[in-house]
């Protein structure tokens, strides 16, 4: 059992998600982040409230109010589960099964998120979180919900002009989809290790390429019969 | 370093993924890493503390904070071997500290490197890369290319975590002591600096305890996720997990080269396999210059089926989308919206052709007519309307009266500042009764009356906004507005005077006294008041 950060979740349909919780660091800042542009909007209001005197300022104290207990779960319900702050730094808050974060779960979470705060600068939620295996805080055990990181797809897309120009080659052997994948992912990073280690690499895979003479080639040659270029 | 002995998962990871591996690292391997740094660093921080003089020890806090360099050097050697799978007993570990000390660069590092923000990432080039000079400058540069941010992001951040934690300690103290002590104790205990006191040694000892405290729970977390952050930038750029993979990948195929060679003496217990094989190649004779023996033969360990060749491209493509064409996967759904359609551009084509057109044009002057009466009728219905509101104005612009014009309405208060000044409660004849109650020496309850006269006279006939929370100057300088200036000055002299006697208890001469006597009925006709003819009328009656 290798350690990882992840964990997967079966869905009905027989598919395995693997969800990959966010710890602490990255949402130390995404807080801040949010806390910032809460200190401004405050300040706006008190200015405003200011001009229409003690009625103002009572209203003013509502709206803030409103605003320290539910800027949250405004976003996290209506904006897939991300504050200002969450999406700057690729988090989401969802149900642990994966689910959309619902607007109870995101209540809880962000009420008990004052106990969480104790008893300073969210001390509890720091233990919380390096004692639970998915890094949730008090809230979020009490919610059922997690911060997740938001997949990044832009690697896979990626493509090589080099990479385009090379023959595809059918592989001698039958390959399993995991080292099928794994020469794909070679040939895609290739360009970004050194050439040596690139043929290092390549040789490892033994029979593969015993008898080539320039082994990394032949892996993106490989690879490229195997993503299905002609 | 074997690599397939490792004990995380190594893929490549967003940076801050990498930073949480190291966090669930430390979950993992606690055991092995926090009973030999409890013995480390509690030892560094005593020795630390005792080797202070007396006035300087409340700064040994600090000392044990920049000695962090040599606790992340002795965690990360327990830590580079854990993640190996190789325990390191606690002895062993301690007996690495000399070696640490001497090969990796701990001079520098608790000096002018000391303040380095990347100083964890940093520490395995120093000291399992064991590089040095320009080697490992250069090295270095080469890491903290596209991780340098986030290694620094991460040192703020432990900071931060840690001294929530230390002070997250003095806050829970806080809290636990009894009610009704903390201000006169523990402030105390904390604002006490003079170090002759006997309990100021026990205060250091107890700062300094929680300081160490604090940076031994969040220091390994700290040089855990640094040694990840590496170990993800390592990855990166030489592509471990494809290292991994790819020994996985040779080693099934010389296990399965060795099958090889025992399947040829096995042939009878597969004939359904070749079977199959066999058909598949009678069936698509193109495609068997790819399938060789060794294809046959080398069916991967996996439950998943793999064909033994694969297509060429175009035929491929056919397959997929004859597959494609079934029923289960073709996709289609009808679904209706609402589209604009471009009325314009249709009319113009039957532009005076229909027989409805030809209506249209013959009513044309009927229909506009109705139309104009249409409006007619709305302009008026509005007018009408409007005039309406004018005519009921008095069932509805009360309305919009303002609220305080109505608050004037409201009840006078009945008390002021302590003094009853209901109408009900007075006497009759008040300059009358004040006389003979100054008369008699009663000179406290005689003034007081007077100017309880005088505030029911002001509360009921002239309507002034007394509230209950006002004060006698606040009264005065509301009489200043609402009274005419005679009266506000009667007011002004009996207010100075009922202050004085009620609260500096200083008694007015007889002379000052007696015109405020003669001119109050002039001044406060008490007849005006309601409340008082009432009373005076049943009084009669009685």
């Amino acid at each position: 059992m290798q350690i990882d950060t992840t964990y997967s979740v079966a869905t009905p349909e027989g598919i395995h998600l693997h969800l990959t919780p966010a710890g602490p660091i990255p949402r130390i800042y995404a807080w801040s982040i949010d806390i910032f542009i809460r200190v401004f909007l405050y300040i706006g209001i008190g200015f405003t409230a200011r001009l229409l005197g003690n009625f103002g300022a009572g209203l003013g104290l509502i709206v803030i109010f409103i605003i320290e207990w539910f800027y949250p779960v405004f976003f996290e319900v209506l904006y897939n589960g991300q504050t200002p702050g969450k999406k700057m730094f690729n988090l989401y808050v969802a149900q642990e099964n994966g689910a959309p974060v619902s607007i109870g779960s995101s209540m809880v979470r962000n009420i008990i998120r004052f106990i969480d705060f104790f008893p300073l600068l969210y001390g509890f939620a720091f233990v919380s979180m390096m004692l639970s295996d998915k890094f949730q805080r008090l809230g979020d055990l009490a919610a059922n919900t997690v911060v997740l990181y938001r997949p990044d797809n832009s690697t896979h897309s990626l493509s090589n002009e080099e990479l385009d120009t090379i023959k595809p080659q059918h592989p001698p052997f039958a390959l399993t989809p995991k080292e099928q994948q794994s020469i794909i992912n070679f040939s895609h990073r290739m360009h970004r290790l050194h050439h040596d280690r690139s043929d290092e690499l390549a040789r490892l895979t033994g029979d593969l390429v015993r008898d080539q003479k320039h082994p990394a080639q032949y892996l993106q040659a490989i690879a490229n019969s195997l993503t299905g270029k002609v | 370093m074997q690599l397939d002995q490792i004990i995380a998962n190594i893929r490549l990871r967003n940076p801050w993924e990498a930073i949480d591996l190291g966090f669930s690292l430390i979950r993992q391997t606690w055991r092995a890493i926090y009973l030999p740094w409890l013995l480390f660093i509690s030892c560094v921080s005593a020795l630390v503390f005792v080797i202070f003089p007396r006035e300087y020890q409340p700064y040994a806090i600090f000392a044990v904070w920049w000695l962090k360099p040599l606790y992340d050097r002795f965690l990360l050697n327990i830590l580079s071997y854990q993640l190996f799978n190789e325990q390191l007993s606690s002895t062993q570990a301690l007996q690495a500290i000399p070696r640490l000390i001497k090969t990796t660069g701990l001079l520098s590092a608790l000096t002018f490197r000391r303040p380095s923000f990347s100083r964890g990432f940093n520490l395995p080039i120093w000291q399992l890369e064991q590089l040095q000079g320009q080697a490992r400058s250069k090295r270095q540069k080469t890491l903290l290319q596209s991780a340098h941010s986030h290694a620094i992001a991460l040192t703020l951040g432990m900071i931060f975590i840690e001294f929530t934690f230390y002070y997250s300690f003095f806050v829970m103290i806080a809290a636990l002591i009894p009610q009704g002590m903390e201000s006169s104790s523990f402030l105390e205990l904390i604002l006490n600096d003079d170090p002759r006191e006997p309990i100021s040694l026990w205060l250091d000892i107890l700062y300094h305890v929680l300081y160490t405290t604090a940076l031994f729970i969040i220091e390994p977390f700290y040089v855990a996720a640094s040694f990840t952050l590496y170990l993800n930038r390592r990855t990166q750029l030489e592509a471990w997990d494809i290292e991994l993979s790819f020994r996985q990948l040779a080693k099934r195929l010389a296990s399965t080269g060795k099958k090889r060679s025992q399947s040829i003496l096995s042939v009878g217990l597969f004939p359904l396999l070749f079977l199959v094989l066999a058909m598949g190649a009678l069936s698509h004779p193109q495609t068997l210059h790819a399938s060789d023996e060794k294809a046959q033969n080398s069916q991967p360990p996996e439950s998943e089926y793999l064909a033994p060749t694969r297509r060429p491209a175009e035929q491929a493509k056919e397959v997929i989308e004859q597959v494609m064409q079934r029923h289960e996967l073709s996709n289609e759904k009808t679904t209706y919206t609402w589209v604009k359609t471009q009325t314009t551009k249709k009319e113009e084509p039957e532009d005076g052709n229909g027989f409805f057109e030809h209506l249209a044009e013959l009513f044309a002057p009927f229909v506009k007519i109705i139309a104009t009466l249409f409006e007619l009728s709305l302009w008026m219905g509005l007018a009408i309307g409007i005039a309406l509101l004018y005519f009921t104005r008095k069932h509805w612009l009360y309305l919009f009266q303002s609220i305080n014009k109505q608050a004037q309405k409201n009840p006078v208060p009945d008390i002021l500042f302590g003094m009853d000044i209901r109408p009900q409660s007075l006497p009759d004849d008040i300059p009358q009764t004040a006389r003979k109650l100054w008369q008699s020496g009663q000179q406290r309850e005689a003034l007081s009356l007077l100017y309880r006269g005088a505030l029911a006279q002001m509360a009921n006939q002239d309507q002034l906004p007394l509230k209950s929370s006002q004060t006698e100057g606040d009264i005065l300088k509301l009489a200043q507005q609402a009274l005419p200036t005679i009266r506000h000055h009667y007011l002004q002299q009996l207010t100075r005077y009922w202050i004085q006697i009620a609260y500096a208890h200083q008694q007015p001469d007889n002379r000052e006294i007696m015109p405020l006597f003669d001119h109050w009925a002039t001044q406060w006709n008490p007849s005006e008041i309601p409340g008082t003819t009432q009373k005076s009328q049943e009084d009669n009656r009685e």
